[in-house]
C-alpha cells in the first residue's frame, strides 16, 4: 500500500512539467497566443528546427547503422576495436564537440555545419542500439538468405534491417529528442533552434508566457516525433532469438574493398574524436587566454560530483518503488504508474527546468534557487533511465527465490538480507552510477535552476566558451570528458554482449 | 507419522474455481499429482507449501494441522521442502552455500552439506561451483540437496525436470527417486508428464480440473483405470461406443471381450498395444492407415475404420510398417475394460 503511494507520488512528480506547460499555456488568452506564436521569428525557429531534425536524424542513422554493421557482420580489419572508437564520441558532450569544432573553424557555423557537428556527437546513439540488435539476431536468417541466393549487401536490406528496425527505429528516436533538447552546441555554432530561442526569450522577459508558449511548440514536436515512431514501428514484432543459442554469425567478407571501408572508418574517427581532442589539446597547451585557476576547477569538480550523487541516488530511490509495483505487482495501476514516467524521457531539459523555476516561484518560493530543485529536475529528466535499469535489476530477484527461502524457514526480513539483496544491489549501483554520470554532464536544466554562486563544471565551462575564452574552457571541457568516459564504456560494453543483462543492457533495450 | 492429509481443500482466483473440495492422503513413498497443465496442480503444491492460504479446507503435514484451524502457519515454519521448476537455485550463491541456506549458520559449510551432495549422488567438485556453471539436471540435483538439507518431513517438487531434454530426464528422475526414497522423506511431485509420474511414484493421483478422477498405484492406474477420462488420458486408449451383454461387446472393431462383467451401452477403452495390424486383408475389420509415426524400438499408426468416422490407434512393432493410405486389417486381442456408458435417454 505503501508502496503504490510512492510509485503514484513519483508518477505524478515526473508528469508534473508536461501538465504544467499545457496548462498555463491553456490559461493564456488565445489572441495573445496567436499573436505571438505567427511571428517571423518563431517560424524561422519552428523552420530552423524541422531541417535540422531531418538532417541530423538522417545522417546518425546512415553513419549509425553502417558503422554497426561493418563491425558486427563483415570481416573488418581490427574487428572489435573499431566498436570502441565508434562508441567513443559519446564521452564527449555535444557542447563540447561543438566548442571543439567552433574553435577550429568559423566554417561549421550554419546549417550544414550544425548538421555535421550534432550528427558525429549524436550518431552512437543510433550505432549502440543497432549494434546490440546485430548481435542478438539469430545469424541463421542471413544464412537462409544466401541460402536462397540472395548477395550480402540485398540480405542485408531484405532481411536484416527490417529485422533491427525498431533498434533503429527507436536509436533515431532518441537522437531526434536530443536534438529537440540541444542547446550548448547549437547555440555555440550560432544555429537558432526552439530551444535557444526559449532561453533567449527566458533571458528577456524571464518568464513570460512568451517562453512557456514556445515551450509548447517544443512539446508538441516531441510528441509528434513519439508519434511519427510508433507508426514507423507499427505492430512489427521484434527480433527474439531463442534461449541459448550460441551461433557464431558468418561474416560477409569485405575483400579488396576493406582497406577503403577502414579509411573511411578512419576518417569519421577523426571527425567526430580527432577534431575536438585535438582543439581541446591546442587549447590547453597553448594557454593564451589560460590562467590555470586550480581553486575554481576543483571547487566546481566537488560541486558537480556531489549534484552527480545526490540526483543519481534520488532518481534511483525514486524508480525503486515504480520498478517493483511493475516487476512484483503487475496491473492496471502498476502499469500506469510505470507508462507515466516515460514522457518525460522525452521532455527536453530547458522544458522541465522552466516548469520548475514557474512552478516554483508560483508556489513554492522557498524551495526556488535551491540545490533541492536542482536536484529534483534532474530526478524528473533522468526518472526513465533508472527506472528502466532497476526495473532489470529487479528481475534478477524472481519471486521463486523468496518462496525456496520462507520454505527453508527465512523470515522476510531474513529474505531480503541474504537473498534480495545480494542479488539487486550491484544493479542498483550501476544504475546509479547511469544516472550520475549523465547529471555531470547535463548543461541546459542546470543553467536555469542551479542557485546563484554555484558552478558545475558544465556551467563553468559554458560561462567561458560562451565569451570566447577557449583556452580558459578547456580544463573544464577536458574534465566533463573524463566524466562521461565510464558512462560510455559501461553502454559500449554492454551493446557488444549478449545475453547477460545488466542496466545499461537494459537502457540500451528500452530505446528499442 | 509422517505423511500429508489434505481435506475439502478449495482455491478460487476472482471467479475461477481452481481447487474444488480436494481431498488427497499420502502416507509416505512418492506420491505424483498428473494432470494436464492449468489443472490446479501448481496450486495444491503452493498450498501445501503455505506460498498460499486455502479458501476452505484443511492441510496437516504429519500430526500438524498447518492450514484450515486457526491462523496458517507460515511456509517458514512448515519444515517442507520445496524444488521448484528450474531449480531456481540462488545465483549469488555457490553450491555449497545454496545446500547449507536452510541449516542453521554453524553448520552451514559442515558435514551435512556433504552427506545430501552424496544422496544426490553429485561428486564433491561441484561444492565450490555456482549456479551457471552447473548443467540442467545438476542444478535439479543441487536443489533437491537444498530441499532435503534441513531433513524435512515433505518434500514437495514442481515439475522438477520440465527443462531438461529426454535422455538427461530419465537419469535425473531416477536419481532423484533414489535420494529421496533414501531420505525418508514423503514426496509430492506434481508433474503432466504421465511416464514421469507412472515410472516414478509409488501412488498417482489423475487431476483434472480442480479435482482427482483416481488415486492409486502406477499399475492400477494404467491397467484399471476408473474412469474413461482416466483411460483416456494414461495410455492415450481410444474410446468406443458399444453395447455389451455376457461379457463381450460389439462395437466398430467388431465383437471384444470384456474385463468388467456389465450389460447395456457402453463406452470401451482399448489401449493402442490391444490393436493388433496385418497388413494384407484377412479376418477382422477394414481401416484405412492416416498416419504412422515410427519410433525405432515400434511405431504408432492411425487408421479410420472403412465406412466409418472412427480413428483407431495402434501400437505395432517396428518391422512391417504399412504405408499411409494403405488398407489394413484391425483386430482386438485380450479383453478390455469397459465403462457404463449413460445414454441419451437418461
Amino acid at each position: 500500500m505503501v508502496l503504490v503511494v510512492l510509485g503514484v507520488l513519483v508518477a505524478a512528480t515526473s508528469v508534473l512539467p508536461l501538465v504544467y506547460v499545457v496548462v498555463s499555456s491553456a490559461q493564456l488568452p488565445p489572441g495573445e497566443a496567436a499573436d505571438f506564436l505567427f511571428r517571423p521569428r518563431v517560424g524561422e525557429l519552428i523552420w530552423n528546427t524541422v531541417r535540422l531534425l531531418v538532417g541530423g536524424v538522417a545522417l546518425s542513422v546512415v553513419i549509425g547503422v553502417a558503422c554497426a554493421w561493418l563491425v558486427v557482420r563483415t570481416d573488418l580489419p581490427g574487428g572489435n576495436l573499431w566498436h570502441g572508437v565508434l562508441a567513443a564520441p559519446l564521452a564527449v558532450p555535444a557542447f563540447v564537440n561543438g566548442y571543439g569544432w567552433v574553435s577550429t573553424t568559423h566554417a561549421v557555423q550554419g546549417y550544414a555545419g550544425a548538421v555535421l557537428v550534432v550528427s558525429l556527437s549524436y550518431y552512437p546513439l543510433v550505432y549502440l542500439p543497432t549494434v546490440a540488435a546485430l548481435r542478438r539476431l539469430d545469424s541463421g536468417l542471413e544464412d537462409v538468405a544466401a541460402a536462397l541466393g540472395h548477395r550480402p549487401l540485398t540480405t542485408f536490406f531484405r532481411v536484416v534491417l527490417p529485422t533491427i528496425s525498431p533498434a533503429v527505429l527507436g536509436g533515431a528516436l532518441l537522437v531526434g529528442l536530443h536534438l529537440l533538447g540541444e542547446y550548448g552546441a547549437l547555440q555555440i555554432l550560432n544555429y537558432p533552434t526552439l530551444t535557444t530561442g526559449i532561453l533567449a526569450v527566458y533571458r528577456t522577459t524571464f518568464n513570460g508566457p512568451a517562453a512557456t508558449l514556445l515551450a509548447l511548440v517544443l512539446v508538441v514536436f516531441c510528441l509528434l516525433l513519439l508519434g511519427l515512431e510508433l507508426l514507423a514501428r507499427g505492430h512489427r514484432r521484434r527480433a527474439r532469438v531463442g534461449a541459448g543459442v550460441a551461433r557464431t554469425a558468418t561474416r560477409s567478407h569485405l575483400g579488396g574493398r576493406a582497406w577503403l571501408v577502414v579509411a573511411g572508418l578512419a576518417g569519421l574517427a577523426v571527425l567526430a574524436l580527432g577534431v575536438p581532442l585535438a582543439s581541446l589539446a591546442r587549447w590547453l597547451l597553448r594557454g593564451t587566454s589560460t590562467t590555470f585557476p586550480a581553486g575554481d576547477i576543483f571547487g566546481a569538480t566537488l560541486t558537480t560530483l556531489g549534484l552527480a550523487v545526490a540526483g543519481g541516488l534520488v532518481a534511483t530511490l525514486a524508480a525503486l518503488p515504480v520498478a517493483w509495483l511493475a516487476v512484483r505487482h503487475r496491473g492496471p495501476l502498476a502499469t500506469a504508474v510505470e507508462r507515466s514516467v516515460y514522457p518525460a524521457n522525452a521532455l527536453p531539459g530547458i522544458v522541465v527546468a522552466l516548469a520548475l523555476v514557474t512552478i516554483s516561484i508560483e508556489s513554492f518560493p522557498a524551495i526556488y534557487q535551491t540545490l533541492p530543485l536542482l536536484v529534483l529536475g534532474y530526478c524528473i529528466l533522468f526518472l526513465p533511465r533508472a527506472v528502466v535499469s532497476v526495473r532489470a535489476t529487479l528481475e534478477l530477484a524472481p519471486p521463486v527465490l523468496d518462496d525456496v527461502a520462507r520454505s527453508l524457514g527465512c523470515t522476510g526480513a531474513e529474505t531480503a538480507r541474504r537473498v534480495t539483496l545480494p542479488l539487486v544491489l550491484p544493479g542498483l549501483g550501476a544504475s546509479m552510477a547511469l544516472v550520475s554520470l549523465a547529471v555531470s554532464t547535463e548543461l541546459t536544466a542546470t543553467l536555469l535552476l542551479a542557485p546563484t554562486g554555484t558552478s558545475t563544471l558544465a556551467t563553468e565551462f559554458w560561462s567561458r566558451a560562451s565569451a570566447v575564452e577557449y583556452g580558459a574552457a578547456a580544463p573544464y571541457a577536458l574534465l566533463l570528458i573524463a566524466l562521461s568516459v565510464p558512462a560510455t564504456w559501461l553502454l559500449s560494453r554492454a551493446a557488444n554482449r549478449d545475453g547477460l543483462r545488466t542496466p545499461a543492457s537494459a537502457v540500451l533495450e528500452a530505446v528499442q | 507419522m509422517s505423511g500429508l492429509r489434505v481435506a475439502g481443500l478449495s482455491k478460487t482466483f476472482g471467479s475461477t474455481r481452481i481447487l474444488d473440495s480436494l481431498d488427497l492422503e499420502v502416507s509416505d513413498g512418492i506420491t505424483a499429482v498428473l494432470g494436464p497443465s492449468g489443472c490446479g496442480k501448481t496450486t495444491l503444491l503452493r498450498l501445501v507449501a503455505g506460498f498460499l492460504d486455502p479458501d476452505a479446507g484443511t492441510i496437516a503435514i504429519g500430526d500438524r494441522v498447518v492450514a484450515g484451524e486457526g491462523r496458517p502457519v507460515p511456509a517458514r515454519s512448515r519444515r517442507v521442502g520445496y524444488v521448484p521448476q528450474e531449480g531456481a537455485l540462488f545465483p549469488h550463491l555457490d553450491v555449497t552455500s545454496n545446500v547449507g541456506f536452510g541449516l542453521a549458520r554453524a553448520s552451514r559449510r559442515g558435514a551435512r552439506v556433504r552427506e545430501v551432495l552424496d544422496l544426490v549422488e553429485l561428486p564433491s567438485s561441484v561444492a565450490e561451483r555456482y549456479p551457471h556453471e552447473l548443467s540442467g539436471g545438476q542444478q535439479q540435483r543441487v536443489a533437491l540437496a537444498r530441499a532435503l538439507a534441513p531433513d524435512p518431513s515433505l518434500v514437495l517438487l514442481d515439475e522438477p525436470f520440465s527443462s531438461l531434454d529426454a535422455g538427461l530426464r530419465e537419469d535425473t528422475g531416477r536419481a532423484v527417486a533414489r535420494a529421496l526414497r533414501a531420505s525418508g522423506a514423503t514426496a509430492v511431485l506434481v508433474t503432466h508428464d504421465q511416464g514421469e509420474a507412472l515410472s516414478l511414484a509409488d501412488q498417482v493421483a489423475v487431476m483434472r480440473a480442480g479435482r482427482f478422477l483416481q488415486v492409486s498405484p502406477p499399475s492400477e492406474i494404467y491397467l484399471r483405470p476408473a474412469s474413461p477420462d482416466v483411460a483416456g488420458f494414461v495410455g492415450h486408449a481410444t474410446l468406443l461406443a458399444g453395447t455389451a451383454s455376457d461379457g463381450t461387446a460389439t462395437c466398430d472393431l467388431g465383437r471384444v471381450s470384456l474385463l468388467t462383467d456389465v450389460d447395456g451401452a457402453v463406452l470401451l477403452a482399448i489401449r493402442p498395444e490391444q490393436v493388433s495390424v496385418s497388413p494384407g486383408a484377412s479376418d477382422g475389420i477394414l481401416a484405412d492407415v492416416l498416419d504412422v509415426s515410427y519410433f525405432g524400438h515400434d511405431a504408432t499408426l492411425r487408421a479410420r475404420v472403412c465406412g466409418r468416422e472412427t480413428v483407431v490407434i495402434a501400437r505395432i512393432p517396428a518391422s512391417g510398417v504399412p504405408a499411409p493410405g494403405s488398407v489394413v486389417c484391425l483386430r482386438v486381442s485380450g479383453a478390455v475394460l469397459a465403462f457404463p456408458r449413460p445414454t441419451a435417454a437418461s
